[in-house]
Protein backbone atom coordinates (compact mmCIF):
# COMPACT_ATOMS: atom_id res chain seq x y z
CA UNK A 1 0.00 0.00 0.00
CA UNK A 2 1.27 3.31 -0.85
CA UNK A 3 2.37 5.36 2.31
CA UNK A 4 0.00 8.31 0.53
CA UNK A 5 -3.20 6.55 1.50
CA UNK A 6 -4.97 7.79 4.71
CA UNK A 7 -4.29 4.39 6.47
CA UNK A 8 -1.32 5.77 7.92
CA UNK A 9 -3.23 8.41 9.23
CA UNK A 10 -5.59 8.68 12.54
CA UNK A 11 -9.15 10.15 11.71
CA UNK A 12 -10.27 13.63 11.70
CA UNK A 13 -10.63 14.44 15.41
CA UNK A 14 -9.58 11.36 16.95
CA UNK A 15 -8.37 13.38 19.56
CA UNK A 16 -10.33 16.25 21.09
CA UNK A 17 -8.53 18.80 23.89
CA UNK A 18 -11.07 20.14 26.27
CA UNK A 19 -10.22 23.49 27.76
CA UNK A 20 -11.30 22.81 31.92
CA UNK A 21 -13.59 25.94 31.49
CA UNK A 22 -15.13 24.80 28.46
CA UNK A 23 -16.10 21.14 30.39
CA UNK A 24 -19.79 22.39 31.76
CA UNK A 25 -21.09 24.08 28.34
CA UNK A 26 -23.76 22.50 26.85
CA UNK A 27 -22.13 22.85 23.52
CA UNK A 28 -19.02 20.75 24.71
CA UNK A 29 -21.61 17.86 25.75
CA UNK A 30 -23.06 18.04 22.57
CA UNK A 31 -20.17 17.63 20.67
CA UNK A 32 -18.47 15.18 22.40
CA UNK A 33 -21.90 13.18 22.38
CA UNK A 34 -20.48 12.89 18.93
CA UNK A 35 -17.62 11.20 19.03
CA UNK A 36 -17.71 8.46 21.44
CA UNK A 37 -14.48 7.01 20.08
CA UNK A 38 -12.25 9.97 20.78
CA UNK A 39 -9.49 10.42 22.67
CA UNK A 40 -10.63 13.19 25.72
CA UNK A 41 -7.44 15.18 26.70
CA UNK A 42 -8.03 17.71 29.65
CA UNK A 43 -5.97 21.01 29.15
CA UNK A 44 -5.95 24.29 31.35
CA UNK A 45 -5.99 26.81 28.84
CA UNK A 46 -6.31 26.02 25.18
CA UNK A 47 -3.63 27.79 24.12
CA UNK A 48 -1.30 25.33 25.91
CA UNK A 49 -2.12 23.12 23.12
CA UNK A 50 -2.73 25.43 20.49
CA UNK A 51 0.05 28.33 20.55
CA UNK A 52 2.75 25.31 21.29
CA UNK A 53 6.02 26.16 18.84
CA UNK A 54 7.20 24.05 16.30
CA UNK A 55 3.76 22.72 15.13
CA UNK A 56 3.49 21.31 11.35
CA UNK A 57 0.41 22.75 9.82
CA UNK A 58 0.90 20.17 7.48
CA UNK A 59 0.90 17.35 9.25
CA UNK A 60 -1.97 18.40 11.46
CA UNK A 61 -3.87 19.10 8.30
CA UNK A 62 -3.88 14.98 7.79
CA UNK A 63 -5.47 14.81 11.20
CA UNK A 64 -6.87 17.61 12.77
CA UNK A 65 -7.64 17.44 16.60
CA UNK A 66 -10.73 19.24 18.27
CA UNK A 67 -9.94 21.73 20.55
CA UNK A 68 -13.01 22.82 22.68
CA UNK A 69 -12.57 26.01 24.76
CA UNK A 70 -14.04 29.27 25.69
CA UNK A 71 -13.40 32.60 24.30
CA UNK A 72 -12.21 35.73 26.62
CA UNK A 73 -11.78 39.39 25.78
CA UNK A 74 -13.14 40.92 22.92
CA UNK A 75 -14.95 38.84 20.82
CA UNK A 76 -15.96 40.53 17.59
CA UNK A 77 -13.49 42.68 15.73
CA UNK A 78 -13.46 45.41 13.16
CA UNK A 79 -13.39 44.01 9.49
CA UNK A 80 -9.52 43.75 8.06
CA UNK A 81 -8.19 45.75 5.48
CA UNK A 82 -7.23 42.78 2.96
CA UNK A 83 -11.07 42.71 3.14
CA UNK A 84 -14.09 43.18 1.19
CA UNK A 85 -16.77 45.18 3.05
CA UNK A 86 -19.44 45.36 0.06
CA UNK A 87 -19.86 49.30 1.12
CA UNK A 88 -21.04 48.50 4.75
CA UNK A 89 -19.45 51.06 6.92
CA UNK A 90 -20.08 49.44 10.09
CA UNK A 91 -17.79 46.26 8.85
CA UNK A 92 -17.03 43.72 11.81
CA UNK A 93 -16.00 39.97 11.87
CA UNK A 94 -16.00 37.14 14.72
CA UNK A 95 -14.85 33.48 15.34
CA UNK A 96 -16.79 30.80 16.43
CA UNK A 97 -14.20 28.53 15.16
CA UNK A 98 -10.60 28.79 14.06
CA UNK A 99 -9.07 26.94 11.30
CA UNK A 100 -11.02 25.14 8.76
CA UNK A 101 -11.25 21.29 7.58
CA UNK A 102 -10.49 22.41 3.77
CA UNK A 103 -6.51 22.81 2.80
CA UNK A 104 -6.66 25.79 0.37
CA UNK A 105 -2.51 26.50 -0.55
CA UNK A 106 -3.38 29.97 -0.55
CA UNK A 107 -4.75 30.29 3.04
CA UNK A 108 -3.91 32.98 5.12
CA UNK A 109 -4.66 30.82 8.06
CA UNK A 110 -1.39 29.03 7.63
CA UNK A 111 0.02 32.21 8.31
CA UNK A 112 -1.75 33.69 10.66
CA UNK A 113 -2.24 30.78 13.21
CA UNK A 114 0.79 28.26 14.34
CA UNK A 115 -1.60 25.16 14.56
CA UNK A 116 -3.87 23.84 11.86
CA UNK A 117 -5.89 22.09 14.98
CA UNK A 118 -9.70 23.47 14.99
CA UNK A 119 -10.45 25.10 18.10
CA UNK A 120 -14.81 25.44 18.65
CA UNK A 121 -15.45 28.34 21.20
CA UNK A 122 -18.51 26.72 22.98
CA UNK A 123 -19.51 30.38 24.59
CA UNK A 124 -21.54 31.34 21.64
CA UNK A 125 -24.05 33.50 23.72
CA UNK A 126 -20.96 35.79 24.86
CA UNK A 127 -21.14 36.50 21.36
CA UNK A 128 -24.22 36.93 20.79
CA UNK A 129 -24.40 39.40 23.67
CA UNK A 130 -21.36 41.13 22.22
CA UNK A 131 -23.04 41.19 18.69
CA UNK A 132 -25.94 42.60 20.57
CA UNK A 133 -24.01 45.43 22.14
CA UNK A 134 -22.93 46.85 18.65
CA UNK A 135 -26.52 46.70 17.38
CA UNK A 136 -27.69 49.02 20.49
CA UNK A 137 -25.28 51.46 18.91
CA UNK A 138 -25.66 51.24 15.15
CA UNK A 139 -26.27 48.15 12.51
CA UNK A 140 -23.59 45.30 11.90
CA UNK A 141 -22.39 44.04 8.81
CA UNK A 142 -20.33 40.86 10.50
CA UNK A 143 -18.48 38.06 8.97
CA UNK A 144 -18.33 34.94 10.91
CA UNK A 145 -16.85 32.39 8.34
CA UNK A 146 -13.76 34.26 7.42
CA UNK A 147 -11.00 31.83 9.73
CA UNK A 148 -13.02 28.37 8.90
CA UNK A 149 -15.86 27.34 7.04
CA UNK A 150 -18.80 27.06 8.86
CA UNK A 151 -21.01 25.17 6.64
CA UNK A 152 -18.38 22.50 6.59
CA UNK A 153 -18.65 22.00 10.36
CA UNK A 154 -22.17 22.49 10.46
CA UNK A 155 -22.71 18.79 11.44
CA UNK A 156 -20.48 18.82 14.96
CA UNK A 157 -22.00 22.02 16.81
CA UNK A 158 -24.35 23.97 14.57
CA UNK A 159 -23.44 27.58 14.22
CA UNK A 160 -25.17 28.02 11.08
CA UNK A 161 -28.39 27.51 12.51
CA UNK A 162 -27.58 29.11 15.89
CA UNK A 163 -26.66 32.35 13.70
CA UNK A 164 -29.92 32.04 11.93
CA UNK A 165 -32.07 31.86 14.67
CA UNK A 166 -30.24 35.12 15.76
CA UNK A 167 -30.36 37.24 13.02
CA UNK A 168 -34.11 36.76 12.31
CA UNK A 169 -35.01 39.05 15.19
CA UNK A 170 -32.35 41.27 14.51
CA UNK A 171 -32.92 43.68 11.20
CA UNK A 172 -30.29 45.85 11.80
CA UNK A 173 -27.44 42.40 11.40
CA UNK A 174 -26.06 41.31 8.43
CA UNK A 175 -23.98 38.37 8.40
CA UNK A 176 -21.80 36.99 5.99
CA UNK A 177 -21.44 33.38 5.79
CA UNK A 178 -18.04 32.44 3.76
CA UNK A 179 -17.80 29.14 2.41
CA UNK A 180 -16.59 26.49 -0.09
CA UNK A 181 -18.84 23.86 1.49
CA UNK A 182 -21.61 21.96 -1.08
CA UNK A 183 -23.19 20.50 2.45
CA UNK A 184 -26.79 20.94 1.50
CA UNK A 185 -28.66 20.10 4.20
CA UNK A 186 -27.14 23.28 6.21
CA UNK A 187 -29.26 25.61 3.71
CA UNK A 188 -32.43 23.18 3.24
CA UNK A 189 -35.31 23.28 6.49
CA UNK A 190 -33.67 26.82 7.65
CA UNK A 191 -35.83 30.05 7.73
CA UNK A 192 -33.52 31.82 5.53
CA UNK A 193 -33.31 35.46 6.89
CA UNK A 194 -32.63 37.83 4.13
CA UNK A 195 -30.18 39.35 6.47
CA UNK A 196 -27.71 36.09 6.14
CA UNK A 197 -26.00 36.37 3.29
CA UNK A 198 -24.33 32.87 1.90
CA UNK A 199 -21.20 33.66 0.04
CA UNK A 200 -19.34 31.04 -2.14
CA UNK A 201 -16.11 30.96 -2.85
CA UNK A 202 -15.76 29.71 -6.39
CA UNK A 203 -12.48 28.78 -8.26
CA UNK A 204 -12.01 27.18 -11.69
CA UNK A 205 -11.51 23.85 -11.40
CA UNK A 206 -7.64 23.88 -12.85
CA UNK A 207 -7.22 26.28 -9.57
CA UNK A 208 -9.63 23.86 -7.33
CA UNK A 209 -6.85 21.10 -8.54
CA UNK A 210 -3.88 22.51 -7.90
CA UNK A 211 -4.62 24.49 -4.35
CA UNK A 212 -7.80 23.67 -3.00
CA UNK A 213 -7.02 20.11 -1.30
CA UNK A 214 -9.81 18.58 0.63
CA UNK A 215 -13.08 20.90 -1.04
CA UNK A 216 -15.71 20.32 -2.74
CA UNK A 217 -15.67 20.17 -6.26
CA UNK A 218 -17.24 23.48 -8.22
CA UNK A 219 -19.39 21.65 -9.64
CA UNK A 220 -20.39 20.87 -6.30
CA UNK A 221 -20.42 23.80 -5.02
CA UNK A 222 -22.89 25.67 -8.01
CA UNK A 223 -25.10 23.19 -7.18
CA UNK A 224 -25.19 24.03 -3.56
CA UNK A 225 -25.76 27.64 -4.51
CA UNK A 226 -28.76 26.83 -6.52
CA UNK A 227 -29.97 24.61 -3.41
CA UNK A 228 -29.51 27.67 -1.05
CA UNK A 229 -31.13 29.63 -3.57
CA UNK A 230 -34.14 27.44 -4.39
CA UNK A 231 -34.55 27.34 -0.60
CA UNK A 232 -34.80 31.34 -0.75
CA UNK A 233 -31.44 31.90 0.55
CA UNK A 234 -29.34 35.60 -0.10
CA UNK A 235 -26.57 34.71 -2.27
CA UNK A 236 -23.23 36.05 -3.08
CA UNK A 237 -20.68 34.42 -5.52
CA UNK A 238 -17.27 35.18 -4.42
CA UNK A 239 -14.54 35.46 -7.10
CA UNK A 240 -11.76 35.82 -4.66
CA UNK A 241 -8.82 34.93 -4.57
CA UNK A 242 -8.20 35.44 -8.22
CA UNK A 243 -4.85 33.39 -9.12
CA UNK A 244 -2.51 33.63 -11.52
CA UNK A 245 -2.02 30.72 -13.61
CA UNK A 246 -0.56 29.66 -16.87
CA UNK A 247 -3.30 30.50 -19.21
CA UNK A 248 -5.20 32.44 -16.77
CA UNK A 249 -7.70 34.14 -19.20
CA UNK A 250 -8.53 30.93 -21.15
CA UNK A 251 -9.77 29.24 -18.28
CA UNK A 252 -11.01 31.90 -16.14
CA UNK A 253 -13.33 33.06 -19.07
CA UNK A 254 -14.48 29.48 -19.40
CA UNK A 255 -14.83 29.27 -15.75
CA UNK A 256 -17.19 32.07 -15.71
CA UNK A 257 -18.84 31.23 -18.55
CA UNK A 258 -19.67 27.74 -17.00
CA UNK A 259 -20.76 29.40 -13.54
CA UNK A 260 -23.11 31.91 -15.27
CA UNK A 261 -24.60 28.79 -17.23
CA UNK A 262 -25.78 27.13 -13.76
CA UNK A 263 -26.33 30.08 -11.52
CA UNK A 264 -28.91 32.68 -12.65
CA UNK A 265 -27.91 36.33 -12.22
CA UNK A 266 -31.13 37.29 -11.04
CA UNK A 267 -30.93 34.90 -8.34
CA UNK A 268 -27.66 36.00 -6.54
CA UNK A 269 -27.60 39.17 -4.72
CA UNK A 270 -23.68 40.35 -6.36
CA UNK A 271 -20.73 38.85 -6.64
CA UNK A 272 -17.07 39.78 -5.32
CA UNK A 273 -13.97 39.93 -6.80
CA UNK A 274 -10.29 40.04 -5.83
CA UNK A 275 -6.87 38.97 -6.45
CA UNK A 276 -5.10 36.74 -4.20
CA UNK A 277 -3.50 39.35 -1.65
CA UNK A 278 -1.88 38.55 2.00
CA UNK A 279 -0.05 40.36 4.26
CA UNK A 280 3.61 39.99 4.02
CA UNK A 281 3.47 39.14 8.14
CA UNK A 282 1.54 36.20 7.14
CA UNK A 283 2.99 35.27 3.88
CA UNK A 284 6.64 34.32 5.55
CA UNK A 285 5.27 31.49 7.89
CA UNK A 286 3.06 29.86 5.09
CA UNK A 287 6.38 30.20 2.52
CA UNK A 288 7.85 28.13 5.50
CA UNK A 289 5.11 25.89 6.11
CA UNK A 290 4.54 25.33 2.64
CA UNK A 291 6.59 25.37 -0.57
CA UNK A 292 3.63 25.88 -3.42
CA UNK A 293 3.36 27.59 -6.64
CA UNK A 294 1.01 30.21 -5.12
CA UNK A 295 3.39 30.93 -1.98
CA UNK A 296 6.51 30.58 -3.82
CA UNK A 297 5.05 33.39 -6.37
CA UNK A 298 7.26 36.26 -6.10
CA UNK A 299 5.02 38.96 -4.97
CA UNK A 300 4.94 42.63 -4.30
CA UNK A 301 4.97 44.01 -1.24
CA UNK A 302 2.85 47.36 -1.42
CA UNK A 303 2.28 49.29 2.01
CA UNK A 304 2.29 45.60 3.72
CA UNK A 305 -0.12 43.79 1.89
CA UNK A 306 1.94 41.37 -0.91
CA UNK A 307 -0.14 40.60 -4.05
CA UNK A 308 0.79 41.19 -7.43
CA UNK A 309 3.03 43.86 -9.14
CA UNK A 310 0.43 46.79 -10.89
CA UNK A 311 0.83 45.49 -14.40
CA UNK A 312 -0.27 42.09 -13.98
CA UNK A 313 -2.71 43.42 -11.34
CA UNK A 314 -4.32 45.75 -13.68
CA UNK A 315 -4.55 43.15 -15.90
CA UNK A 316 -5.73 40.76 -14.17
CA UNK A 317 -8.43 42.46 -13.15
CA UNK A 318 -9.97 44.43 -16.31
CA UNK A 319 -9.85 41.09 -17.50
CA UNK A 320 -11.73 39.48 -14.94
CA UNK A 321 -14.03 42.89 -14.77
CA UNK A 322 -14.97 42.63 -18.43
CA UNK A 323 -15.74 38.89 -18.19
CA UNK A 324 -18.14 39.53 -15.49
CA UNK A 325 -19.79 41.99 -17.07
CA UNK A 326 -20.92 39.70 -20.00
CA UNK A 327 -22.96 37.81 -17.00
CA UNK A 328 -24.07 40.57 -14.16
CA UNK A 329 -24.17 44.47 -13.95
CA UNK A 330 -20.94 46.43 -12.81
CA UNK A 331 -22.98 47.71 -10.04
CA UNK A 332 -23.05 44.34 -8.86
CA UNK A 333 -19.87 43.29 -9.10
CA UNK A 334 -17.90 44.38 -5.90
CA UNK A 335 -14.16 44.69 -6.96
CA UNK A 336 -11.56 44.68 -3.81
CA UNK A 337 -9.59 48.03 -3.57
CA UNK A 338 -6.73 47.90 -1.70
CA UNK A 339 -7.34 52.20 -1.75
CA UNK B 1 15.81 5.81 25.72
CA UNK B 2 15.77 7.95 22.61
CA UNK B 3 15.27 6.42 19.49
CA UNK B 4 15.52 8.39 16.04
CA UNK B 5 14.39 6.69 12.97
CA UNK B 6 14.85 8.89 10.34
CA UNK B 7 13.33 12.20 11.48
CA UNK B 8 11.11 10.84 13.69
CA UNK B 9 11.95 10.73 17.43
CA UNK B 10 10.67 7.76 19.42
CA UNK B 11 11.52 8.22 23.63
CA UNK B 12 10.82 4.79 25.39
CA UNK B 13 9.84 5.46 28.80
CA UNK B 14 9.15 1.63 29.80
CA UNK B 15 8.48 -1.45 28.81
CA UNK B 16 5.71 -2.13 30.59
CA UNK B 17 2.86 -2.13 28.13
CA UNK B 18 2.36 -0.64 24.67
CA UNK B 19 1.26 3.16 25.43
CA UNK B 20 1.11 6.45 23.78
CA UNK B 21 1.37 9.10 25.61
CA UNK B 22 -0.78 12.31 24.67
CA UNK B 23 -0.17 14.16 27.72
CA UNK B 24 2.58 14.51 29.95
CA UNK B 25 2.90 16.26 33.07
CA UNK B 26 4.95 17.61 35.59
CA UNK B 27 3.87 16.71 38.90
CA UNK B 28 6.07 19.92 40.94
CA UNK B 29 4.69 22.47 38.48
CA UNK B 30 1.38 21.03 37.12
CA UNK B 31 2.42 22.20 33.48
CA UNK B 32 1.57 19.38 30.75
CA UNK B 33 3.19 19.07 27.48
CA UNK B 34 1.17 17.34 24.70
CA UNK B 35 2.32 15.84 21.90
CA UNK B 36 0.49 15.84 18.71
CA UNK B 37 -0.39 12.18 18.11
CA UNK B 38 -2.08 11.97 14.03
CA UNK B 39 -0.87 8.60 13.27
CA UNK B 40 -2.80 5.58 13.53
CA UNK B 41 -1.88 3.17 15.97
CA UNK B 42 -2.74 0.17 17.89
CA UNK B 43 -0.90 0.98 21.40
CA UNK B 44 -3.49 1.96 24.61
CA UNK B 45 -3.62 6.34 24.59
CA UNK B 46 -2.68 7.49 28.07
CA UNK B 47 -1.45 10.62 30.03
CA UNK B 48 1.68 10.32 32.59
CA UNK B 49 2.85 12.13 35.19
CA UNK B 50 6.82 12.20 35.52
CA UNK B 51 9.16 15.46 35.84
CA UNK B 52 12.14 14.03 34.04
CA UNK B 53 10.04 12.73 31.00
CA UNK B 54 8.04 16.18 30.72
CA UNK B 55 11.81 17.96 30.65
CA UNK B 56 13.25 15.48 28.31
CA UNK B 57 9.63 15.80 25.94
CA UNK B 58 9.84 19.55 26.11
CA UNK B 59 13.71 19.81 25.12
CA UNK B 60 12.71 17.35 22.57
CA UNK B 61 9.48 19.11 21.12
CA UNK B 62 11.62 22.65 21.31
CA UNK B 63 14.29 21.10 19.05
CA UNK B 64 12.61 18.36 16.83
CA UNK B 65 9.10 19.82 17.03
CA UNK B 66 6.04 18.70 17.88
CA UNK B 67 4.68 16.35 15.44
CA UNK B 68 8.18 14.71 15.50
CA UNK B 69 8.27 13.62 18.95
CA UNK B 70 6.39 10.49 20.46
CA UNK B 71 6.63 9.34 23.92
CA UNK B 72 5.74 5.62 24.54
CA UNK B 73 6.41 2.75 26.35
CA UNK B 74 6.58 -0.56 24.49
CA UNK B 75 6.89 -4.25 25.32
CA UNK B 76 9.38 -4.73 23.09
CA UNK B 77 12.17 -3.37 19.97
CA UNK B 78 9.40 -4.63 17.45
CA UNK B 79 6.17 -2.81 18.96
CA UNK B 80 8.60 0.03 19.23
CA UNK B 81 9.92 -0.21 15.36
CA UNK B 82 6.60 -0.65 14.18
CA UNK B 83 4.85 2.50 15.35
CA UNK B 84 8.23 4.56 14.34
CA UNK B 85 7.85 3.27 10.87
CA UNK B 86 4.18 3.91 10.88
CA UNK B 87 5.20 7.45 11.69
CA UNK B 88 7.87 7.57 9.75
CA UNK B 89 5.75 6.91 6.31
CA UNK B 90 3.06 9.39 7.43
CA UNK B 91 5.67 12.04 7.53
CA UNK B 92 7.34 10.74 4.53
CA UNK B 93 3.92 11.18 2.60
CA UNK B 94 3.22 14.68 3.60
CA UNK B 95 5.46 16.97 2.47
CA UNK B 96 7.00 16.93 -0.96
CA UNK B 97 10.21 18.62 -1.77
CA UNK B 98 11.10 20.59 -4.91
CA UNK B 99 14.77 21.39 -5.85
CA UNK B 100 16.47 24.66 -4.46
CA UNK B 101 18.51 27.34 -6.80
CA UNK B 102 21.85 26.57 -6.45
CA UNK B 103 22.91 28.82 -3.82
CA UNK B 104 26.19 29.57 -5.13
CA UNK B 105 25.06 29.95 -8.81
CA UNK B 106 22.74 32.60 -6.97
CA UNK B 107 24.61 34.53 -5.41
CA UNK B 108 27.30 34.96 -7.82
CA UNK B 109 24.73 35.79 -10.37
CA UNK B 110 23.44 38.45 -7.80
CA UNK B 111 26.59 39.79 -7.78
CA UNK B 112 26.80 39.75 -11.71
CA UNK B 113 24.11 41.30 -12.33
CA UNK B 114 25.10 44.25 -9.17
CA UNK B 115 21.55 44.15 -7.91
CA UNK B 116 20.59 45.86 -4.42
CA UNK B 117 19.83 43.48 -1.76
CA UNK B 118 15.97 44.31 -1.90
CA UNK B 119 16.62 43.44 -5.70
CA UNK B 120 18.81 40.17 -4.84
CA UNK B 121 15.79 39.10 -1.85
CA UNK B 122 13.36 39.40 -5.00
CA UNK B 123 15.36 37.80 -7.39
CA UNK B 124 15.95 34.93 -4.97
CA UNK B 125 12.18 34.44 -4.82
CA UNK B 126 11.76 34.73 -8.40
CA UNK B 127 14.01 31.78 -8.82
CA UNK B 128 12.37 29.41 -5.89
CA UNK B 129 9.04 30.08 -7.79
CA UNK B 130 11.17 29.06 -10.99
CA UNK B 131 12.28 25.70 -9.89
CA UNK B 132 8.61 24.64 -8.76
CA UNK B 133 8.06 25.50 -12.75
CA UNK B 134 11.10 24.70 -14.40
CA UNK B 135 14.77 23.81 -14.13
CA UNK B 136 16.19 26.60 -12.24
CA UNK B 137 19.49 25.62 -12.58
CA UNK B 138 19.25 24.89 -16.16
CA UNK B 139 17.42 28.63 -16.17
CA UNK B 140 20.12 29.81 -14.44
CA UNK B 141 22.89 28.76 -17.06
CA UNK B 142 21.35 30.09 -19.98
CA UNK B 143 20.82 33.55 -18.59
CA UNK B 144 25.00 33.13 -18.86
CA UNK B 145 24.42 32.98 -22.77
CA UNK B 146 22.12 35.19 -23.04
CA UNK B 147 22.76 38.29 -21.35
CA UNK B 148 26.11 39.75 -21.17
CA UNK B 149 27.43 39.01 -17.05
CA UNK B 150 28.93 40.37 -15.62
CA UNK B 151 27.06 43.60 -16.05
CA UNK B 152 28.82 47.39 -16.11
CA UNK B 153 26.45 49.12 -13.95
CA UNK B 154 23.29 48.11 -11.99
CA UNK B 155 21.06 49.57 -14.42
CA UNK B 156 21.70 46.92 -16.85
CA UNK B 157 21.75 44.54 -14.16
CA UNK B 158 18.00 45.84 -13.43
CA UNK B 159 16.83 45.51 -17.07
CA UNK B 160 18.34 42.23 -17.03
CA UNK B 161 16.39 41.59 -13.85
CA UNK B 162 13.03 42.86 -15.30
CA UNK B 163 13.33 40.68 -18.53
CA UNK B 164 14.08 37.48 -16.57
CA UNK B 165 11.13 38.02 -13.70
CA UNK B 166 8.82 39.05 -17.10
CA UNK B 167 9.86 35.81 -19.09
CA UNK B 168 9.02 33.45 -15.90
CA UNK B 169 5.78 35.36 -14.92
CA UNK B 170 4.07 35.39 -18.49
Amino acid sequence: MKPSEPKYFAEHFSHIYVEDEAHNYPMTREILSRFSDSEIIPVTRYKDVFDRPRQSFLLQKQAPALILAVKHGRLIYPGAKVCQSFGNPHFFYTSNIINCVYDCEYCYLQGMYPSANIVFFVNIEDFFNEADALLAEHPVYLCISYDTDLPALEGIAGFVGRWSEFAVSRPDLKIELRTKSAYVPVFKGLSAPKNIIYAWTLSPDAVTDLFEHKTPSLDARLKAVNCAVSSGCTVRLCFDPMIYIRDYKRIYSEFYSKVFAAVNPDDILDVSLGLFRISAEHLKPMRKSRESLVTSYPYTNTGGVCSYDKAKADEMLSFARSELSKYIEPQRIFEFSST
Amino acid sequence: MIKQYGEIFVCIYSDAANIIYNRITDPESGRSCYPDIFVRHGFKEAAVRDGALYAEAVAMQKKYGTSRCFFISAVSEEAADGFARVALAACDSCFKTFPSPDEKELERLCADMALSQTMKTSFRQLMRYCALTADAGEFMRTMRERYALPVSGKNEGKKIYEAVRTEILR
